[in-house]
């Protein structure tokens, strides 16, 4: 474990690029029924936007998101009060581990619960405590693939000498590699994510995990297409909470 | 003077959980002194956020009979859950002992749906009541918007609640106790918690003290088949909660 990650997140705003997070949105509209008045946690929510893709999609739903940042949290305020679902939108800047709230019918999580510093044991066990038999988690997540593995060593070497040369390089990078594809804001935000070294990989070991210790039966599995090569190889996965 | 008001225990606990049994018990400890009256509780860090000042005059108040003894307990059972409370009690109570008291959380949900019941506030039935967990307003002024009377679960989330208090403790000053080993076995217990919060070893003679009042329910038992779900529910929280204290829930009958 890290354990350093929040750290580095905490006062900076995320955005979910926009082809990722329909990936979540339609991994969801798989599994449950719209019609339904879900209880829906966006588990480090950042600036909202899956959050409010929920709402849309599920029109009965209360959805609540919650994120270590209170930067990114008030952003995703400022969205939702503009948005027609405002009043079935709940946002926290909160630890996740230390929340309380739910209990949900789906959880979702985009690239987030590889950053938090705790053991599988605390985390994935906070999350099935609070999903209902039967809820539903869908997550993405770097995989233990050997490329990440190597990034992720960069990465660490890179955390060692941060500094103001070091964000200035890799957002000269990030320039170089996506300049006609995204603003530059939404470069900037991103430097700090390329000093987070992961605290999980998504693995078949932790998949055996989640089976045995908390009865999530996995529904779906499958690679994200890089959009970077700083990027880590995500995977999504979606599992259900057996109910006996 | 505000300074030697302090607390310098607190009891908490899961609503329905033996927090006023343990008052009594304590309060005839020669050295300590709980604060009185137990209900309505203190409430010193509930509402509205105070300077350090008004709390303290607050304390000095509750605690003026105490004639000097050295340990001065405050019981307010909202703090176990209660996140504002316990960033408070961080920042102004730096060498407070927190001692928690936690029961079954499916028998304390449904003990607490029979109290609310009876208070008048909740109309549906139990299962209903647990659907809707999350989405009824609380039927109580924003003032008391901690009171959460439809919250039955997820005021048994204690993995939650140890998570918190441990992050902003540190564990060496937060003890939660069982209270089914508290009904079963009070006078190890409650020797155990005099350790704990740092007073001589004194016999307090619980045995007089009577029926815990949560062991009596006023309503027919639960159903069993919803209990199961729920126990089902409250499983991974529970085997989190132990893992968390390393305290041996098995009289909770949960999988290991």
């Amino acid at each position: 474990m890290t354990g350093a990650n929040p750290e580095i997140l905490a006062g900076h705003t995320f955005t979910v690029p926009p082809h990722r997070h329909n990936r979540v949105v339609e991994t969801v509209l798989q599994y449950v029924d719209p019609a339904r008045a879900l209880r829906v946690l966006d588990l480090g929510c950042g600036t909202g936007l899956n959050t409010l893709a929920l709402a849309d999609v599920l029109p009965r739903a209360t959805v609540t998101g919650v994120d270590l940042s209170a930067a990114s949290i008030a952003v995703a305020e400022s969205t939702r009060r503009r948005h027609p679902a405002a009043d079935r939108v709940t946002l926290t800047a909160a630890n996740y581990l230390v929340f309380s709230g739910g209990p949900y019918e789906v959880i979702v999580s985009e690239s987030v619960l590889y950053a938090i510093p705790a053991s599988d044991e605390a985390l994935f066990g906070k999350i099935a405590g609070d999903l209902v038999p039967g809820g539903l988690l869908v997550y993405t997540m770097p995989t233990g693939a050997l490329g990440n593995r190597l990034l992720v060593g960069l990465r660490r070497g890179l955390r060692k000498m941060r500094g103001r040369a070091s964000d200035r390089l890799l957002l000269g990078i990030a320039r170089v590699l996506h300049g006609g594809r995204y603003d530059d804001a939404l470069l900037r935000e991103r430097v700090p994510y390329m000093y987070v070294v992961p605290d999980r990989y998504d693995t078949r070991a932790l998949h055996a995990k989640l089976a045995a210790l908390w009865s999530f039966e996995i529904l779906t599995t499958a690679p994200i297409r890089r959009a970077s090569p700083a990027q880590l190889g995500h995977r999504l996965v979606a599992v259900r909470r057996r109910s006996t | 003077m505000a300074d030697a008001a302090r607390p310098t225990f607190i009891i908490g606990g899961a609503p329905r959980s033996g927090t006023n049994f343990l008052c009594h018990a304590l309060d005839r400890h020669p050295d300590v002194y709980m604060a009185k009256p137990y209900m309505p509780e203190p409430k010193v860090f509930m509402g509205a956020e105070q300077t350090w000042p008004v709390y303290a005059a607050r304390y000095a108040e509750l605690f003026a009979p105490a004639g000097g003894r050295r340990g001065l307990g405050e019981k307010t059972s909202y703090y176990l859950e209660n996140e504002a409370a316990c960033r408070l009690i961080q920042r102004h109570l730096p060498e407070v002992r927190m001692l928690f008291v936690v029961r079954e959380p499916v028998g304390r949900a449904y003990s607490n749906y029979l109290w609310t019941k009876k208070n008048g506030l909740e109309t549906l039935g139990f299962d209903e009541a647990l659907r809707l967990e999350g989405r009824r307003p609380s039927p109580l002024p924003p003032e008391r918007d901690y009171a959460r009377p439809y919250d039955y679960l997820p005021r048994g989330r204690y993995d939650v609640f140890a998570e918190r208090w441990f992050s902003a403790l540190g564990r060496a000053r937060v003890r939660f106790l069982l209270y089914e080993d508290l009904v079963a076995r009070p006078e190890p217990v409650l020797a155990d918690i005099q350790r704990f919060i740092g007073v001589r070893a004194a016999p307090l003679g619980a045995d007089d003290l009577g029926v815990i009042n949560s062991a009596r329910e006023m309503g027919p038992p639960l159903e069993a088949g919803l209990e199961h779900t729920l126990r089902e529910r409250m499983t991974a929280s529970v085997r989190r909660f132990a893992t968390l204290t390393g305290l041996d829930v098995s009289v909770w009958g949960y999988p290991g």
